[in-house]
């Protein structure tokens, strides 16, 4: 198995790395940018909005609760919802990816892999405007400074390639099984609990922080984000984090490229 | 002799296609009398040919014959299951559902799209925007959605934009299916023109006066296997002939 990958890798490297499969990824992402704006009044200001009215309410219930003992309540929450936000965003949409572009993907030679990356750039843009918006609060309480913004770099690719390999395996998972999306769904509303969004680590039994922590790959990423627009950075989940998002990455796309004639044949 | 282009020797393609419905109920049913859910369909079986630089080749035979899974294994979207392909140059493929398309968007905005899948840049589009407007007959209807255009229009979009590929082979699936006879004698006068000579074409059409037209070989699929192949006209009469005692 390990040989055939290697040669179906050897094959995608040089049918990734051709310009006209870039230019399709260009025009596939501004065909989208175009249909996402397309009749909004307020644009992409709807991606604030959603992030805020969330903070609102989970912010009104929990602050009482959780709120006291946590500095800066408010951007520890919206940095928490804005990471499980695009999360769950990117691996729903990924999920159908293929059964959503079945054309191009039944008749045309362009790669599956452009596909899943023009849609992921679309929730990677929101997510963006929507991590600025964390940056702008982080520097109204004065967390912020620009050696922060270095190490978020690296994190926020070990974050899509996180989000990438997941959303390989539930695409090609798909293919098969459709009930995958149920199944999805519900893991997508457990994440909400099991990631620390709203409470601290330190509100869990020892056994609590360990299974939250080593078991749920979101933990460590939102750990580190909160370090970088907080102020308390810790380098043990920076590179837990990284190893995370590199790995899921390897094998989500392992996974992809092995099964990829089935995915096709199925959809 | 020219220069081969493709090579293909022994070249099979086999799916799996469903023996019963898929509700759980049957798939249960289906185990407990130890019976196959599923059963193996060659589309394709032993196919073995090869298309030379320069060639014309019409791809004839009935509905299911499996002329649109080779052509899609030729482009390279389905593997074969066995048997060998050797390909020296990808072809630009046009197949007949218009893949690409966004109907919401403007006739404009597709162009472009559409443009960069058949390998078109951006760059040479601006400078060849207007001829593809103009050979579409849509000059006027630019900044209309796609959705608003009728299936024939869209067609001929689809093809004005595929002729300004640069690539030397090209295959078409059936692309003539729903536009008049005045683009029709347009595309062929296109096809003819020497912007197009010496290019490698493998072409699927029900038309046969349009294929003994364009085409110099034909191959004839039938159940997956190859019944014939050779000079179009004598391939195409054989054809027609067996769909008259048929």
């Amino acid at each position: 198995m390990i040989s055939v990958l290697f040669r179906k890798l050897k094959v995608k490297r040089t049918i990734l790395f051709s310009r006209y499969h870039w230019d399709v990824l260009r025009e596939l992402i501004r065909v989208n940018f175009k249909l996402m704006e397309d009749n909004l009044i307020l644009g992409s200001l709807w991606s604030l909005i959603g992030p805020i009215g969330m903070l609102a309410v989970l912010y009104f219930i929990f602050r009482s609760r959780f709120g006291v003992d946590i500095n800066a309540y408010p951007l520890y929450l919206l940095t928490g919802i804005v990471l499980i936000n695009f999360f769950v965003t990117v691996t729903t949409s990924l999920l159908r990816v293929f059964f959503s572009n079945r054309e191009l993907a039944l008749n045309s030679a362009v790669p599956r892999e452009i596909l899943v990356l023009a849609n992921f750039s679309m929730s990677m843009y929101k997510f963006l405007i929507e991590f600025l918006f964390c940056g702008v609060i982080s520097v109204f309480y004065g967390f912020l400074n620009w050696q922060a913004v270095l190490w978020a770099i690296p994190l926020l690719l070990a974050y899509s390639g996180l989000l990438l390999g997941t959303g390989f395996i539930l695409s090609a998972l798909f293919c098969f099984a459709r009930d995958i999306e149920h199944l999805w769904a519900l893991a997508s509303r457990l994440f909400f609990f099991a990631t620390p969004i709203f409470y601290s680590l330190n509100d869990l039994s020892l056994w609590g922080k360990a299974l939250v922590y080593y078991l749920n790959p979101l933990t460590p990423f939102l750990v580190s984000f909160r370090g970088i627009l907080m102020g308390n950075m810790s380098f043990f989940s920076y590179f837990h984090s990284l190893a995370i998002g590199g790995i899921f990455f390897i094998v989500g796309y392992s996974a992809f490229v092995l099964l990829e004639n089935a995915i096709v044949e199925k959809i | 002799m020219s220069d081969i282009l493709i090579q293909v020797v022994n070249l099979s393609k086999r799916f799996h296609i469903l023996l019963r419905k898929k509700t759980s109920l049957e798939v249960l049913k289906t185990l407990a009398q130890k019976e196959p859910l599923k059963a193996e369909y060659w589309v394709l079986r032993g196919l073995t040919f090869e298309v030379f630089q320069g060639d014309r080749i019409a791809l004839i035979g009935k509905n299911g014959s499996g002329k649109t899974t080779l052509l899609r294994i030729l482009s390279g979207i389905y593997a074969c299951t066995s048997g060998t392909l050797d390909i020296r140059h990808k072809p630009s493929t046009l197949f007949r559902s218009m893949a690409g398309v966004f109907p919401d968007l403007s006739v404009i905005d597709n162009v472009y799209l559409l443009g960069s899948i058949y390998g078109i840049n951006r760059s040479y589009l601006d400078r060849r925007l207007d001829a593809v407007l103009s050979y579409s007959e849509l000059e006027n209807l630019k900044f209309c959605p796609m959705k608003d255009l009728s299936s024939g229009q869209r067609q001929r979009l689809v093809l004005a934009i595929f002729f300004e590929s640069q690539n030397n082979f090209l295959i078409f699936d059936e692309s003539l299916s729903a536009v008049d006879l005045g683009f029709s004698m347009k595309f062929e006068e296109r096809l003819k023109s020497d912007s197009f000579s010496g290019r490698t074409i493998i072409m699927t059409s029900h038309d046969h006066e349009f294929l003994r037209r364009h085409c110099r070989t034909a191959i004839w699929l039938e159940e997956g296997k190859i019944r014939m192949q050779g000079e179009v006209n004598e391939v195409l009469d054989q054809y027609e002939q067996s769909l008259k005692i048929g």
